[in-house]
């Protein structure tokens, strides 16, 4: 169990490292937010406690690297948890990729209207900018969610079959 | 599904976790750990920058190899083909070059200095997509303040520290608004300005006095008037020069000799105790 954790908090730590290097550095990269869509996809699999662990991890790191404000992303991870929670239980009925897509859309758009209140003095170029990270990171959720079904069976639709008794 | 938020035990440790991470941040206790986890990253994300320049440099080539001709277009495929069979060979050759450069540079100019890996092209709370800033392994624990000046393997300026932490420091580039540094121009007595970055893009340089005769070309350098920056440096050459007759101003637009794109290690001048 330990071990298993272990080595989760490594990989998730080398997908922190690859997105805030690798990622960032390829051309139009700042649009692609691959560790919250991947959270997302740990929200909907595995739970909200689960969930938490990483979405508290992904904010310390992220605190670790800002240079502003120690804590601020920590406590967002956890309200943009809240909300995607709130919205899978109370809102969304399936696991389809039409949830995903909500989901990660309210994920980047929380993340970045954050970002915007505390960092940025003008909004100026925010809703093009935001239209392309949405775009961008729709295009994620799409390669994990089918890359997901291939390999398990936890996205596929269940369908109730009728006993002949 | 009566859990609540505070009755969930696991819920509830986490919230007392996230309260007390804030409270050793802020009493300086959890700043071992900061440092170590920011030590065991750094290396790792120095590595993924290394390889997302690499692939954004390839890709500025294929961009621009499209607006030539075919025969052009055909060397740089084969080109291409050639670096990809060699790609390793040439990034360990690159990375050594690099290195020589900064020996050869600092030695020839008798500066203290600092290297750093490049751990990310954008700062996390960067809200723009321009690329503007740098995050660099190195901290105040290296020696490296507030304000000092960073250069590329040549010595040209890339731009200066504008925030720092223990074992990171914040750069922004020389085309940042917030790097401003006391620059002159080369060979003509007595022009000095205050260069700083617009829009993400390019460098302007203002307060320098309409009598001054200026032209496209002219190289721009540090001052050395700040204390901690060297003069000499060289930030780029004049590429515009806006002179309206109304203004008591003139300004230059000089574009940066450096390609700021593309930074994989970078230098900081640290000053000795004397300073310039």
């Amino acid at each position: 169990m330990n071990f298993k954790l272990v080595l989760g908090i490594l990989a998730f730590v080398s997908l922190f490292a690859l997105q805030l290097s690798f990622i960032k550095a390829l051309p139009n990269g700042s649009y692609f937010y691959l560790s919250l869509v991947v959270l997302v996809f740990i929200v909907v699999l595995f739970g909200l406690e689960k969930a938490l662990f990483w979405f508290l991890l992904n904010g310390f790191l992220l605190d670790l690297f800002a240079f502003k404000y120690f804590g601020f992303y920590t406590l967002l991870f956890v309200i943009i948890l809240g909300v995607v929670y709130f919205l899978l239980s109370s809102v969304l009925t399936n696991r389809s990729l039409y949830a995903f897509l909500l989901l990660v859309a309210t994920a980047v758009i929380l993340y970045d209207v954050a970002n915007y209140l505390v960092f940025s003095l003008s909004w100026h170029g925010f809703f093009s900018q935001e239209l392309k990270r949405l775009l961008a990171n729709f295009a994620i959720t799409i390669i994990i969610f089918y890359s997901i079904s291939l390999l398990s069976y936890r996205l596929r639709p269940v369908f109730l079959v009728r006993g002949k008794n | 599904m009566k859990q609540t938020w505070l009755k969930n035990k696991r819920l509830t440790t986490s919230a007392v976790i996230f309260g007390l991470l804030i409270f050793f941040h802020w009493t300086g206790l959890l700043s071992p750990i900061e440092s170590l986890l920011a030590n065991f990253i750094s290396p790792l994300a120095a590595k993924f920058n290394f390889f997302g320049t690499n692939i954004s440099q390839s890709y500025d080539r294929a961009i621009d190899s499209r607006d030539l001709g075919g025969l052009l277009k055909q060397t740089e495929d084969d080109n291409a083909k050639l670096l990809e069979d060699n790609a390793r060979l040439h990034e360990v050759e690159a990375e050594n070059k690099t290195l020589r450069d900064y020996l050869k540079f600092f030695t020839d100019n008798h500066y203290d200095y600092q290297m750093a890996n490049v751990v990310s092209r954008e700062v996390i709370s960067q809200v723009t997509s321009e690329r503007n800033k740098l995050i660099i392994d190195k901290g105040f624990k290296d020696g490296l303040r507030d304000g000092l000046v960073v250069v590329d393997s040549r010595g040209l300026v890339v731009g200066r520290i504008t925030t720092i932490k223990e074992s990171l420091s914040e750069v922004s580039l020389l085309v940042d608004k917030n790097c401003r540094l006391a620059v002159s121009i080369q060979n003509e007595e007595g022009v000095a300005g205050i260069a700083s970055g617009e829009a993400g893009l390019t460098v302007k340089v203002g307060f320098i006095p309409q009598t001054k005769s200026l032209d496209e070309g002219q190289l721009v350098v540090t001052a050395g008037l700040e204390n901690d920056i060297p003069g000499g440096l060289v930030i780029g050459r004049v590429s515009q020069i806006d002179k309206a007759s109304n203004e008591l101003w003139q300004e230059v637009i000089v574009e940066p000799a450096t390609d700021l794109d593309n930074l994989k290690i970078v230098s900081v001048i640290v000053p000795p105790i004397h300073s310039w």
